[in-house]
């Protein structure tokens, strides 16, 4: 999975595919180039392709012909759950981020080319990739610790399991608001609830989302990986 | 220096494999691990090399846990699968990515190996032979000198010059801190270098003595029609052949007919070995 081949073979095609929808694009716009049609695609090129790359980072180590020698390797599980997690995460969001800065010179190009001078360098360092990438990290631990709980399928299982808690979480939070201001009438009017309380949920869903959502997550996986046997 | 108390393992619950095993594993030994298939053999080097785990029990080496597969612990042990898959890369590569966590990895014993087994530093893994993979498999594991080598039928797929290598190879590598463990079907392949034999049957150590001692012990021969004193006997295609008690000092052993007449009735063979020991007294 992880040999060179098989990451340019990817790659390759993912920029063909981002390519060839920004120039239709171009070419159903008037002829220009919009910028923001290819950050939004660059954002679902960035999330969906690091996911299914998560899902399946531990497929090596699920059969024995494959994983005896990584299990059998001397060095600690917590090191080597790290250096999973690394590939997933740092190395990943490096290599896609480097692969759309030059998808966006060679969309520059192709524009110019084809239709009207355009010059575009995609800038990853822009507030909007910076807060996609803290939400990538915080759910990529999702879908790290579905790679390791699943024997396969894991991309489609774990967003499977991802919805039905989502539902979960919304139906929970439902009631629970029905069984504290006991009516309906909060979500029917706001103003019966002080904007302070509102604030202070969203500080205590933020603390959560951010700051223990991922860690939780991967002390699970790391609990999945010291009982993984092959 | 490696200890097996009170092993408990399935992989189904209900469906017992090991329950309450117990080994110990000397020191500068090859070890010869033989058993019908779905014995177990597998198994146990699984559980030695911490790829699984025990339901109760502990697996020491050295007084560490296995199980906690720590890099303290594996660092001293190795394992040579019978099914495995490698990375498509060249050899050099590959050794240059694992020889880094053997502390006492030896390149220049390596290559001496690899020059052995005809083999060349600089081919892809996957343009091998499912032979050549396993002897750069070998010889990496001697390479690595680590002091627990446990081998999946290591005989499989090897021509018959490479056989005679790998045996000339473990030979030369065991030594007074190193351990070979093999499990293997292939005894007449690695009768010769074996120091000690464990049988492994329905999930119990049904026999574990050293070579020395079984030739000492037991005589392995043709057994004329009319003699019924013999331990075991069978038709072969060279006529009767049997083990019976040995009288007249060492004698070569026959595995083969070891192994069958293990199967057949173990306690009546240990129960020569008790008897010597009494005898000895």
């Amino acid at each position: 999975m992880l040999n060179k081949k098989s990451i340019v073979i990817t790659a390759s095609s993912l920029t063909g595919v981002l390519v060839a929808l920004c120039l239709l694009n171009t070419w159903a716009g008037n002829h220009v180039f919009s910028v923001d049609y290819f950050v939004l695609q660059a954002k679902l090129f960035f999330v969906i392709p690091g996911f299914v790359f998560t899902s399946v980072i531990f497929k090596e180590i699920s059969s024995f012909a494959n994983g005896w020698s990584y299990f059998i390797l001397p060095a600690n599980r917590i090191e080597k759950m790290v250096a999973y997690w690394l590939l997933t995460t740092v190395v990943y969001i490096i290599f896609s981020l480097s692969i759309l800065i030059i998808s966006s010179l060679i969309i520059s190009g192709l524009v110019s080319l084809l239709f009207e001078p355009t010059f575009f360098v995609f800038n990853p360092l822009n507030f909007q990739f910076q807060e996609l990438i803290v939400h990538y990290l915080v759910l990529q631990s999702v879908y790290f610790l579905g790679a390791i709980s699943f024997q396969r399928n894991h991309f489609f299982i774990t967003t499977l399991f991802v919805l039905l808690v989502l539902g979960f979480l919304v139906l929970f939070s439902i009631l629970g608001f029905r069984l504290i201001f006991g009516d309906w009438s909060i979500f029917l009017n706001a103003d019966t609830v002080s904007p302070e309380f509102f604030e202070q949920i969203k500080l205590w869903i933020k603390v959560i989302y951010y700051g223990l959502l991922a860690p939780f997550f991967l002390l699970m996986s790391y609990l999945r990986f010291k009982e993984k046997e092959i | 220096m490696l200890d097996i108390q009170s092993l408990s393992f399935h992989y189904q619950k209900g469906k017992s494999l090991f329950d309450n095993l117990n080994l110990e594993i000397e020191t500068g030994k090859i070890y010869g691990l033989l058993g019908l298939n779905g014995a177990g053999k597998t198994t146990l080097l699984k559980l030695m090399g911490g790829t699984l785990l025990p339901k109760r029990g502990t697996i020491l080496l050295e007084g560490m846990n296995v199980s906690l597969r720590s890099s303290e612990v594996l660092e001293q042990i190795y394992m040579i699968p019978e099914d495995f898959n490698l990375p498509s890369i060249k050899i050099t590569q590959c050794v240059t990515a694992n020889a880094r966590f053997y502390p006492h990895f030896d390149q220049k014993y390596f290559k001496k190996l690899l020059d052995d087994f005809e083999l060349s530093p600089s081919s892809t893994i996957q343009s091998l032979s499912y032979g050549q993979k396993k002897k750069f498999l070998i010889a990496f594991g001697i390479a690595t000198n680590v002091p627990l080598l446990l081998l999946d039928e290591p005989t499989n797929g090897l021509d018959i010059p490479s056989k005679s290598q790998f045996r000339k190879a473990m030979v030369e590598a065991v030594s007074n801190r190193r351990t070979f463990l093999i499990s293997t079907h292939q005894v007449r392949d690695l009768s010769s270098m074996m120091d000690q034999v464990v049988m492994i049957d329905q999930g119990k150590i049904i026999f574990n003595q050293p070579v020395s001692r079984i030739s000492s012990v037991l005589g392995f021969g043709q057994i004329p029609n009319d003699t019924t004193e013999f331990l075991y006997s069978e038709e072969s295609l060279v006529g009767r052949q049997g083990i019976f008690k040995n009288c007249d000092g060492e004698s070569s052993v026959d595995f083969e007919l070891l192994f069958n007449a293990l199967l057949h009735n173990s306690t009546l063979i240990n129960n020569c070995f008790k008897t010597e020991i009494n005898e000895n007294v």
